[in-house]
């Protein structure tokens, strides 16, 4: 066995550790559970808040951990984060829960017409904004502020250059690359 | 227009609509954890306060194994074509079974660690058994493969620690089914770092990790 060169040692920011916790969970380590929780906890509790009571946000979010890891075989870390696949048990977890407790609620009619899903498109909406939110705070500095500047300022690549001073192609490079993050943390790897 | 400008104004779409309550998050009870945890039987977590969930991810005897064989980093240098390539490689891969011994000698006692652990990101079918000495008093490490591990890219060396949230590089090194001895960086805490981690590196100039682990074991004391 030969020691070949060692690289230079880089521990910036590009080590994902949300990205090894998906993976460890698809992988079963039940430490993976506790660490995905963590990761993600706060993130479901709070969609489930926004739609429920805090008594059933919780009682939901215990449900969408014990059944994420109960079906944890279903989870493919090649189609996107654990975010959107955990945020997607959540929605149905709380439509269910719209549904058990409708009889005495408005808000069930309107879950069980097509015609009027006002409650459930404002979850489907708000899931998709508050992954993205967090997606884009998971970039890492420069790439969080040149996404902003063409997301929220409408700026181009060159004009991002020109108000940053970062490099063309730097511009570029990072917006590619968090493109592909927002993809992943959105779930939408495959299309 | 380009399907890059196109995916940019799609995304601005969605940023734009964001609101205060979007960015709000709540903290779930206390309790929630202990609770999940008693439901699933974990005997492990169940009950610990956080500093002792903490301790037992950092590499005591009775630690958990931390499998994170399917680990991805985003790299610097990475496209997309260059990504998909390896979440075939990963989707082709049968789930494989390694064993990486780690004997950790000098201080106040000496120790004997072994891991186990699994993968399912195997890049080629290999089946071997690695072992992992660390002489902390001559500051190396030593590795054994009972089997040649053939690739035509780099194998890279790594000490992680459990809770993820650090990684040393220990060098490239080749598993030819000898034994090899590479440095241990000063300063690093075997005990600490105790996640041993071989991974794939890409000929790319990148240095951070790749995410193509094929062989991975955490600390149990013998």
């Amino acid at each position: 066995m030969t020691l070949l060169a060692p690289p230079e040692i880089d521990l910036s920011d590009d080590f994902d550790a949300a990205s090894v916790i998906d993976a460890s969970f698809a992988a079963g380590d039940d430490a993976a559970l506790r660490a995905a929780y963590d990761q993600y906890g706060s993130l479901v509790y709070s969609i489930c808040r926004r739609s429920v009571d805090e008594a059933s946000a919780a009682d939901i979010t215990q449900e969408v951990f014990l059944a994420a890891w109960r079906h944890r075989d279903r989870y493919h870390p090649d189609r996107g984060s654990l975010a959107p696949w955990l945020t997607g048990i959540a929605r149905n977890k709380v439509i269910d829960h719209f549904r058990a407790v409708g009889r005495e609620d408005r808000r069930v009619d309107k879950v069980r017409d097509n015609s009027t899903l006002e409650p459930v498109d404002e979850l489907n909406a708000s899931t998709s904004r508050m992954l993205l939110v967090d997606a884009m705070e998971a970039l890492p500095e420069r790439a969080r502020r040149i996404i902003s500047l063409a997301f929220f300022d409408d700026m181009t690549h060159v004009e991002i250059s020109a108000q940053t001073g970062i490099p063309l192609g730097t511009v570029k490079s990072d917006i590619r690359r968090s493109l592909d993050k927002l993809r992943h943390g959105l779930g939408y790897d495959h299309g | 227009m380009t399907m890059a400008d196109q995916e940019i104004l799609e995304w601005a779409s969605l940023a734009k609509t964001i609101t205060d309550d979007d960015r709000q998050r709540f903290e779930p009870p206390g309790d929630l954890w202990s609770r999940i945890a008693t439901e699933i039987g974990d005997t492990t977590t169940n009950g610990l306060d956080d500093d002792a969930i903490d301790n037992l991810l950092i590499g005591r005897a009775d630690a958990e194994v931390v499998d994170l064989t399917q680990a991805r980093t985003h790299r610097a240098k990475r496209g997309v074509r260059h990504q998909r390539r390896n979440l075939a490689a990963v989707a082709a891969a049968a789930a494989l079974v390694f064993v990486i011994g780690l004997t950790l000698t000098g201080g106040e006692s000496d120790t004997v660690y072994i891991a186990q652990a699994t993968t399912a990101d195997m890049p080629e079918p290999w089946t071997g058994e690695v072992t992992a000495t660390v002489n902390a008093s001559d500051g190396e490490v030593t590795l054994v493969s009972t089997n040649e591990f053939s690739s035509d890219e780099p194998v890279e060396l790594w000490l992680i620690k459990p809770d993820l949230s650090d990684m040393h590089s220990l060098g490239l090194v080749e598993l030819d089914g000898r034994e090899t001895t590479v440095a241990l960086p000063a300063g690093i805490d075997v005990t600490e770092f105790s996640i041993v981690d071989l991974s794939i590196e890409p000929d790319d100039g990148v240095p951070t990790h790749s995410g193509r682990s094929f062989v991975r074991g955490a600390l149990e004391a013998l």
